[in-house]
């Protein structure tokens, strides 16, 4: 947006803000029922192992762990929270603060995912692969889905680091991080029905 | 390299292929060489191609939709001539290529057709009628279109490289299934759809926004035009229900490229998953596009009365009731798979209730005619078919609705019969309806009402004589999809069947004719709209020139009552406030972000339809890179100085005196 | 801007959040995750009470991270994000549950071995 604009009718400026937060929320709660589909299929397909190794199994042997869903848990909290914290720096145009506060959401993030890509490889090479049978597919399908969003949303914050770095913490960059900081507590919500109805329901 | 791809998959011993080949090359390179010709090549990409403008963008929707309009068209009839001839004979078309017919004539009629001509209409309209400058987010809205046209050209290129998929337009597993369907057609259909998907949901968010947000000063909730209701109710059932496709097509991706086992018959694989989960998009997709349709009528009928609509407050809460009560009845379609009677008891009562919503509706416009003075258009003629023959499709709906009944009729011709009634009664009447009201306004000139009457008459007894008897051999057990019979009750009512179609093909003609010498006399005196009230509207998007300036309204109006324009009108405003100061206007600047995504996007899909990996992986970084790129960009909007804004204005207020002057 | 001030509970501007607002979160989602994970792994509950516990607590941290991070609230500006968001948990749920419902029926009745 030039300096020189001129104000519309509507205050176009002041409100652009308003428009893109209200637009990516909107797309949220899209990808929020998207989620619920995807739980949806896994709640119908669970228990379906037909000769793979159940969860029930794996959980017994120690190749499922709860610590190692407990610390995903905290991780992706933490990190959740750090990005709070950037926003708030952000919000007190304190571009250092920002970035400081956005390393560690993203190192936070990435520890997350690597735990999670860690289970998966070890799932797969107990026989639990996604193409062994129902339950595997839903289960890898849906928390992958997640895993995927966190990548993406890994991607995302790196692009608005640099955007930050280089460009500081200005109007036009509001509105960015506001809709990444609602995806990433976004993420997070997500997290809490996957650890609660996958993992945690599956050791009842 | 080619991945599956080789010399063998392109189908150059098919005739009626190489046929249809020839005349694309043949047409196309007539466009190609008219564009050249005339020297359009640096308008049409800068202009249209390149446009975030959602006039233009509205524009070329409908072009595509009335290109797949025409492919669909082909398909249907090709269809009805083979049922004509194929009683105790194969007829013309072997089972494979009839199955690739039927499953791309639904695909194409909902995904390219109904719903690309539905966005085209959002884009010229709601903006104009909310007062608004443009939509919300410009250029996520380029994007949606040209990831709409991505997935219209894949489908389409499947017709020359490889094959379509067989498996009916909701490519049901099984027979979806890489066991059952190892061809390459439904990988065709998985990417299109997905494609054109996102493309719809992001359309869904951009329209929403904008009538949440961008509503002109003193557009309350309940002074907002009807249609842009509609639109609301349109996107919400969009953004809630596109999940369910994305998720069960996705599924099904993951089974025919990673060998997972959500539908497939072994393994624990559930086939009425994908059933369950597509119908709670599947249904709600109807109401997506005919809800739009019911807005164009409520937009039209009270124009041509010259009174209000009756009843603005039901038809708004009619409208919000059908959205949601569209989330509660999926199962209907599939009443037989063997759920107990609990289960298909509720859905049959949630199906006949939203009957009751409907027919608020249909008293609505009956009321709105009663006493008004109606003037006969086009529209209108439209408007009063779409009545008659959509009650009827109701009617048969609710026949359907009815668990037991539905045992006996489902997947039969009577079920087409009723879907085409709704379907071509309410979503395409609605949606010409719209086009013969709106064209004027969007393009500057009147398209003859003549010809819009003979494609109408065409048109509503081609449809008759096209399915009724279709509901008549319904009953006599015929079932869809049928390549050929041996049952001598139907060869007569097929071979009717099939003179409807050619008689609707009559009425498309018609409709090519009329928009085509629409076009050929547009510069001639008295074809053009110089008032920009062509009708005497009653909604803002009258108040401004036809075709609207690129800004739309140089001041952004002020609503002082519901039927805005019609109040400013009767108490002597001047909705355009010409005597004010005129201001810079600030415009988002044209971007070719979008068309490259959305051919990228074309690419990406055509390497995962055949397995070059290379390709989807270039592809997928590029699209990544635009993205990020275009993110950095600063300057995407551009100002039109206040002397241009005054120079445009005063040159349609000089218009609009010298038409008063005669 | 006005109104903002006199619904937010915390000073802040609103609908931004500060820090006490994350905080406050922070440790009601832990102390939520913990419940819900200490139930579990100690086997507190009955089978289907635990299946019950799970779902009100995840719920209500749903809820606390909503507020707390997503700052979303009943303040007048915030209607339509509230609505949408309450709107689309609706469908959420309702192909969830309609989906176990109708699939949970038709198992019964047509996979009975």
């Amino acid at each position: 947006m030039s300096e020189n604009t001129t104000m519309t009718a509507n205050g176009a400026h002041h409100e652009h803000e308003n428009h893109s937060a209200f637009g990516f929320w909107l797309y949220l709660m899209s990808d929020c029922i998207l989620f619920g589909c995807l739980f949806a299929s896994y709640a119908v397909l669970h228990g379906q192992f037909f000769g793979a190794p159940t969860f029930k199994q794996l959980l017994d042997a120690g190749d499922i762990e709860f610590t190692t869903v407990a610390y995903e848990t905290a991780l992706l909290l933490l990190s959740s929270l750090a990005f709070g914290f950037a926003m708030l720096s952000a919000r007190k145009s304190n571009k250092s603060g920002t970035l400081l506060w956005m390393v560690v959401a993203a190192v936070l993030g990435a520890g997350f995912l690597g735990l999670e890509i860690k289970e998966f490889i070890h799932l797969i090479s107990k026989g639990a692969t996604p193409e062994s049978c129902a339950h595997w597919s839903a289960f890898f399908t849906l928390v992958g889905t997640h895993g995927l969003h966190v990548t993406i949303g890994l991607i995302w914050m790196i692009v608005l680091m640099i955007q930050v770095a280089t460009k500081g913490v200005n109007s036009n960059m509001m509105p960015r991080l506001t809709c990444l900081s609602l995806f990433w507590h976004f993420l997070d919500i997500i997290w809490i029905c996957v650890f609660s109805f996958v993992y945690l329901l599956s050791m009842v | 390299m080619l991945g599956i791809l080789t010399l063998k998959d392109i189908p150059y011993n098919v005739p009626i292929l190489v046929g249809t080949f020839v005349g694309v090359v043949i047409v196309g390179l007539a466009v190609l060489a008219a564009i050249t010709y005339y020297g359009k090549w640096t308008v049409l990409f800068k202009n249209w191609l390149f446009s975030v403008d959602h006039k233009r963008i509205g524009i070329m929707y409908i072009v595509l939709a009335l290109v797949m309009l025409f492919r669909g068209f082909c398909d249907a009839l090709m269809m009805r001539t083979q049922q004509a001839i194929a009683f105790d004979s194969p007829g013309y078309l072997p089972p494979h290529h009839y199955d690739q017919i039927f499953t791309a004539h639904g695909t194409i009629m909902i995904f390219f057709m109904a719903m690309a001509f539905m966005q085209g209409l959002f884009n010229l309209i709601v903006p104009l009628q909310v007062g608004a400058r443009d939509v919300a987010f410009p250029f996520l809205n380029s994007l949606s279109f040209w990831l709409t046209t991505a997935g219209a050209i894949l489908v389409n290129i499947s017709l020359f490289i490889g094959e379509f998929s067989t498996a009916g337009w909701l490519a049901y597993p099984p027979v979806s299934e890489l066991q059952f369907s190892p061809g390459v057609g439904v990988d065709y259909y998985i990417w299109a759809v997905q494609i054109s998907g996102i493309g719809t949901v992001l359309t869904a968010v951009n329209f929403m926004t904008t009538i949440a947000k961008m509503r002109a000063p003193g557009m309350t909730w309940m002074r907002l035009p009807v249609f842009c209701w509609t639109t609301l109710a349109s996107c919400i059932m969009i953004y809630t229900t596109f999940p369910a496709l994305t998720v069960s097509v996705a599924e099904l991706t993951l089974d025919r490229y990673l060998g997972m086992h959500f539908f497939t018959n072994d393994l624990g694989g559930n086939v009425m998953l994908y059933l369950n989960l597509i119908w709670a998009w599947g249904h709600p997709e109807v109401y997506i596009l005919v809800i739009p349709a019911f807005g164009c009528f409520s937009e039209l009928v009270p124009v041509f009365c010259k009174k209000p609509l009756f009843g603005y407050a039901t038809m708004v809460y009619a409208t919000l009731t059908i959205t949601v009560l569209s989330l509660l009845v999926w199962v209907h379609h599939f009443f037989t798979m063997g759920a107990g009677a609990s289960v298909n008891a509720f859905f049959g009562i949630m199906t006949m209730i939203i009957a009751i919503p409907t027919g608020v509706k249909i008293f609505n416009w009956l009321f709105t005619m009663y006493r008004g003075r109606i003037e006969f258009t086009a529209p209108m003629y439209w408007t009063i078919g779409f009545m008659i023959v959509f009650v009827i499709g109701g009617m048969t709906g609710v026949m359907l609705a009815i668990p037991a009944s539905d045992f006996v009729l489902h997947n039969s011709e009577f079920l087409i019969a009723h879907f085409h009634n709704t379907i071509i009664g309410g979503v395409y009447f609605g949606y010409i309806a719209g086009m013969n009201f709106w064209a004027p306004k969007v393009t500057g000139f009147k398209m003859s009402q003549g010809l819009g009457k003979a494609a109408f008459w065409f048109w509503f007894f081609g449809f008759f004589l096209s399915f009724v008897p279709l509901y008549i051999t319904g009953f006599d057990g015929m079932v869809r999809r049928l390549n050929h019979y041996d049952n001598p009750d139907w060869h007569m009512w097929l071979i009717i069947a099939c003179i409807g179609a050619f008689c609707i093909l009559c009425g498309v003609v018609c409709q090519l004719l009329q928009i085509f010498l629409g076009i050929w006399n547009m510069d001639k005196p008295g074809h053009r709209d110089v008032t920009g009230d062509l009708w005497d509207g009653r909604t803002l998007e009258w108040s401004t020139s036809s075709p609207a300036p690129i800004y739309n309204f140089a001041h952004i109006p002020v609503v002082h009552a519901r039927d805005a324009f019609a109040y400013d009108k009767e108490h002597g405003i001047d909705t355009r406030r010409t005597s004010e100061p005129y201001q810079d206007i600030v415009m988002p600047k044209n971007t070719s972000a979008g068309f490259w995504i959305g051919m990228i996007a074309f690419v990406l899909g055509f390497g995962a339809v055949w397995h070059i990996w290379w390709l989807v992986v270039v592809c997928a970084i590029l699209i990544l890179l635009i993205v990020i790129g275009y993110s950095f960009k600063e300057d995407k909007e551009f100002v039109i100085p206040a002397a241009e804004v005054e120079r445009i204005e005063k040159e349609h207020s000089r218009k609009l005196m010298t038409q008063v002057a005669e | 801007m006005v109104e903002n001030h006199a619904v937010s509970s915390h000073g802040e501007d609103h609908g931004h959040g500060s820090i006490v607002s994350y905080i406050v979160g922070f440790i009601l989602s832990v102390v939520l995750t913990v419940a819900s994970f200490w139930i579990v792994l100690a086997h507190a509950l009955s089978n289907s009470a635990t299946v019950i516990a799970l779902g009100v607590l995840a719920v209500i941290q749903i809820f606390v991270q909503v507020s707390f991070f997503l700052h979303v609230s009943a303040a007048p500006e915030q209607r339509s994000e509230v609505v949408s968001f309450l709107f689309s948990v609706f469908v959420a749920l309702v192909i969830c549950f309609g989906t176990l419902f109708v699939m949970h029926n038709v198992g019964h009745l047509m996979m009975a071995r």
